[in-house]
């Protein structure tokens, strides 16, 4: 009975408490202000206005339950093998990831206006979740998902669209090479730097 | 060191003098003489209630006048003329009860209310001073009583580039200095306010914003249904010094009132954007009114155009024509952050020039300057640090600026102005003839309320460029994506409209110009029968001639837009003012206005409206027209709130267009697909695989 008790409180102690946070954040916010919340998405005349805190905000807002419920699967997914190996490595992509996907579609898409969604960002932890599982299994499957990942961004980027999504506001693929290419720069720069313990 | 000082002080002691000028009377709000032989009312509640559907927009202002002084006063409230907008009621309280003004022309509206007014009995009166305000009077308002009036205007409210754009119009154009100086105005409501819009569209809208209002409340209520509602309950100042007592005669005013609450200032205009959402086809919507199937129907037609327009790349010149003048004290700011937020919009291979002007003139730059980072910067400074004063001399300003044109190169000249022309030529068929003798496009910046935009928009249709309204409180990065988007794609000039297989006539506006990127064709007639009838648009696109066409059913009766009619007979009455501002007042054209505003009930240059006891109504032979008129308008409005908003798209068989409206950009969202958590499968298996995450 007693081991029972302790391997119940071992396994709630290892859930990725910080992961299903951030989910319920985003559910959270979805439930409270609905799709696309206007005060909290990306809105580039409300950001030269001065609503900074829309470069964040605007990731966690989706425009509608498809897209909530396809970005929260991949959140969990990606966030727990990250959250698993460094938990501070989970907030650092999310927030790596938001400011480039940001940095991209202020200078390199002035035609998007409004933005809302994780995608871009959840793939800096996809790059993140590739690095530290090669770094613990070395398997060789972790290229094949991440050039099958560059692949598939490439393709909707030729494309102009998603492949099999359809969300209430479209799917913009370029935003997310930006989010795994600041993947690739966070394990460039952990690579290159001064030897001190490493992320894995 | 003395000359830059000398200079500090200067323009300090100019800009407090504007200031204190500017001080006197700024906003919309009742007015007092600044001599003080009169004391001052009290702008008790102010409630504006706004509703934007089938492309035209009703707004009602309801408010009740306070004197707080122990003899009758007259109430003066004034308010800047909204753009385009048309006043279609007005109503006093009575002993309680409402009574609906009538339209007479203004010589004799005037005479009936002063005879009434001298009388001591009630009477109003709604006058237009030409594109500058809307002039409310009120006698008496009763020793220590309180007066209700509710005020109604009309004006089309359509999307130019998917945005759509209602002003409620508050601050004063500070373009009148005799004016400014004779009025002090009161604009501190000090019970309730209240300012409510309940938008109402059949196309998707994905967002709804009021800039600079934190306080206000946007929600969408239903599909295609959105409110905006900002609620300030202030202590009633004329109450007990407790503040307990306090205005809140609306029973649907549900905010809690609180002691101290600051009052609500009518100074800084409202402004509320809706956002069409992205990739809406282009198209015809048909709105109608026709009660009688034998008889005469008045139509709305809506053309939203496909985006077939191509971008121009090749590099042009620009010239800026900026009005420094003191009328511009208040919007300056505003105009310096758009002429340096333009000036960053230019591209590699464009060059600009600066021309500015009040008394006299002076150009910024010297020629022409390459559009570098380092001309944008320097050029953008020295247009922020400049303080305006002085006259217009609006003429000698504009003809610098088409004077500065480089004949081998595509040209544009950019005028930013408030449009009053105060020194040197002030003849508006001067600036026509000016604008006419070089082929250049003019586009024009309208600054602020009270702006000459007669002026202004014939001269920007003369050159075939456009006209757009800045306010102090608007999205200046909106409004300038907004021009950006024309000014760099190509325009389709000398549209016709033609529309056969059904009688019509009496079409507005008679002249329809240039349709530029992103812009809506709005035309206005009569038409008799019903059936189909064929449609064609047609224009030159890059010297090409081009036609769109569809065909669509007019139907037989109608009877849920009344207000058409009116919105019919401002767009005639504004081309027959153009002819009077063109060609000089005629009076078969001025009986003509006369008649179209008294039959539809609008408030012009040459009709009021009068209210007064309904016994004087009769007692002058005036027939209660606009009553008629005002009870139809509010059973179909009635009518229309209760169901969901209906599209009047009529083109969906036989679309005009292709392709989908024009927009500032899309919205965007990334998502993660079926395939991307796919990919991720294998990796969760080779993390657990590892380290599994339960225990055991």
């Amino acid at each position: 009975m007693l081991r029972e008790w302790d391997c119940m409180i071992a396994w709630i102690c290892r859930l990725p408490w910080l992961t299903l946070s951030l989910a319920g954040l985003a559910i959270g916010l979805y439930a409270v202000a609905g799709p696309a919340a206007d005060a909290a998405v990306y809105d580039r005349a409300a950001v030269a206005d001065g609503e900074w805190w829309r470069l964040l905000s605007g990731h966690w807002v989706h425009g509608d339950t498809g897209h909530l419920a396809w970005n929260l699967t991949a959140l969990l997914l990606l966030g727990s093998i990250v959250e698993s190996s460094r938990r501070w490595l989970l907030p650092l992509g999310l927030l790596a990831g938001s400011i480039g996907v940001d940095l991209w579609l202020w200078t390199g898409l002035p035609g998007i206006v409004r933005y809302c969604g994780l995608s871009g960002a959840l793939n800096t932890l996809l790059i993140l979740a590739l690095w530290t599982t090669w770094k613990r299994s070395g398997h060789w499957l972790v290229w094949a998902i991440g050039l099958g990942s560059l692949l598939k961004i490439l393709v909707e980027m030729a494309d102009g669209r998603a492949l099999l999504t359809q969300t209430a506001w479209p799917s913009v693929p370029s935003a997310h090479l930006a989010g795994w290419l600041v993947g690739c720069l966070l394990v460039a720069l952990n690579r290159w730097r001064p030897a001190r313990p490493g992320w894995a | 060191m003395k000359s830059t000082f000398a200079t500090f002080v200067r323009s300090a002691l100019t800009g407090m003098a504007a200031w204190v000028l500017i001080g006197t009377v700024q906003a919309a709000g009742l007015l007092t003489p600044s001599d003080g032989s009169l004391p001052a009312l009290t702008l008790k509640d102010h409630h504006v209630d706004v509703v934007i559907e089938d492309g035209y927009a009703i707004t009602r202002v309801e408010q009740v006048f306070h004197n707080p002084h122990p003899r009758d006063l007259e109430a003066h409230y004034s308010f800047p003329v909204p753009e385009k907008g048309a006043v279609s009621e007005f109503t006093l309280w009575i002993d309680g009860k409402p009574v609906v003004g009538e339209v007479l022309e203004k010589q004799q509206a005037r005479q009936v209310y002063e005879q009434e007014k001298s009388a001591g009995r009630d009477a109003g009166l709604t006058e237009q001073d030409g594109y500058r305000t809307f002039d409310v009077f009120v006698s008496p308002v009763r020793a220590s009583a309180d007066t209700r009036v509710r005020l109604v205007y009309m004006q089309p409210a359509h999307v130019d580039t998917g945005i759509g754009r209602y002003v409620y119009p508050l601050e004063e154009g500070g373009v009148d200095e005799a004016r400014l100086a004779f009025w002090t105005a009161n604009e501190t409501v000090s019970g309730s306010f209240t300012f409510n819009v309940h938008l109402r569209s059949a196309y998707p809208v994905d967002a709804v914003r009021i800039p600079g209002r934190p306080g206000a409340t946007v929600t969408q209520v239903a599909e295609g249904e959105w409110r905006v509602q900002l609620i300030n309950q202030a202590v009633d100042l004329s109450a007990d010094a407790s503040g307990r007592e306090l205005a809140t005669d609306r029973a649907e005013d549900t905010t809690a009132a609180v002691a101290g609450t600051p009052s609500f200032r009518l100074d800084r205009d409202l402004v509320v954007y809706w956002r069409h959402r992205p990739g809406l086809p282009g198209s015809v919507d048909l709105v109608t009114h026709k009660p009688d199937a034998n008889g005469r129907g008045t139509f709305m037609m809506v053309v939203t155009p496909g985006e077939d327009l191509q971008p121009i790349t090749e590099g042009r010149d620009w010239v800026f024509v900026l009005d420094i003048s003191g009328s511009m004290q208040g919007k300056y700011a505003t105009l310096a952050d758009g002429v340096q937020r333009a000036l960053q919009k230019l591209r590699a291979g464009d060059r600009f020039r600066i021309i500015l002007f009040n008394d006299g003139v002076r150009e910024l730059t010297q020629g022409f300057a390459n559009a570098t980072a380092e001309n944008v910067n320097r050029y953008s400074q020295a247009v922020a640090g400049i303080s305006p004063g002085g006259g217009t001399n609006l003429y000698r300003g504009l003809a610098e600026g088409l004077d500065a044109l480089d004949a081998d190169r595509s040209s544009g000249v950019i005028l930013v102005t408030d449009g009053v022309a105060n020194v040197g030529e002030v003849e508006h068929r001067q600036f026509l003839k000016l604008i006419a003798r070089k082929d250049v496009r003019l586009f024009t910046m309208v600054m602020g309320n009270s702006a000459n935009r007669p002026l202004l928009d014939a001269m920007t249709r003369e050159s075939g460029g456009f006209a757009l309204s800045i306010s102090n409180s608007d999205d200046i990065v909106g409004q300038l994506l907004t021009a950006t988007g024309k000014l760099t794609h190509e325009a389709l000039h000398g549209v016709r409209v033609s529309i056969d297989g059904i009688k019509t006539a009496d079409l507005a506006p008679q002249t329809l110009g240039t349709l530029y990127r992103g812009q809506q064709l709005v035309v206005f007639g009569h038409y008799w029968g019903d059936g189909s009838a064929s449609v064609e648009l047609e224009g030159r696109r890059s010297g090409e001639r081009i036609a769109y066409r569809t065909q669509f059913a007019f139907p037989a009766v109608s009877q849920q837009n009344p207000e058409i009619e009116r919105l019919w007979a401002f767009a005639s009455i504004e081309d027959l003012n153009q002819q009077i501002a063109d060609f000089g007042e005629q009076a078969d054209t001025r009986q003509a206005i006369v008649d179209i505003a008294t039959e539809h009930g609008l408030v012009t240059d040459y009709t009021s409206m009068l209210v007064v006891r309904d016994e004087v109504f009769e007692q002058h032979g005036i027939a209660r027209n606009n009553r008629q008129r005002v009870a139809t308008e509010q059973a179909a409005q009635q009518q229309r709130s209760q169901q969901a908003p209906v599209s009047r798209r009529v083109d969906t068989q036989q679309p005009m267009y292709s392709g989908t409206r024009a927009s500032h950009g899309g919205s965007g969202g990334g998502s993660i697909d079926f395939v991307a958590v796919l990919l991720m499968l294998p990796l969760v298996w080779l993390a657990l695989r590892r380290r599994p995450m339960a225990g055991g």
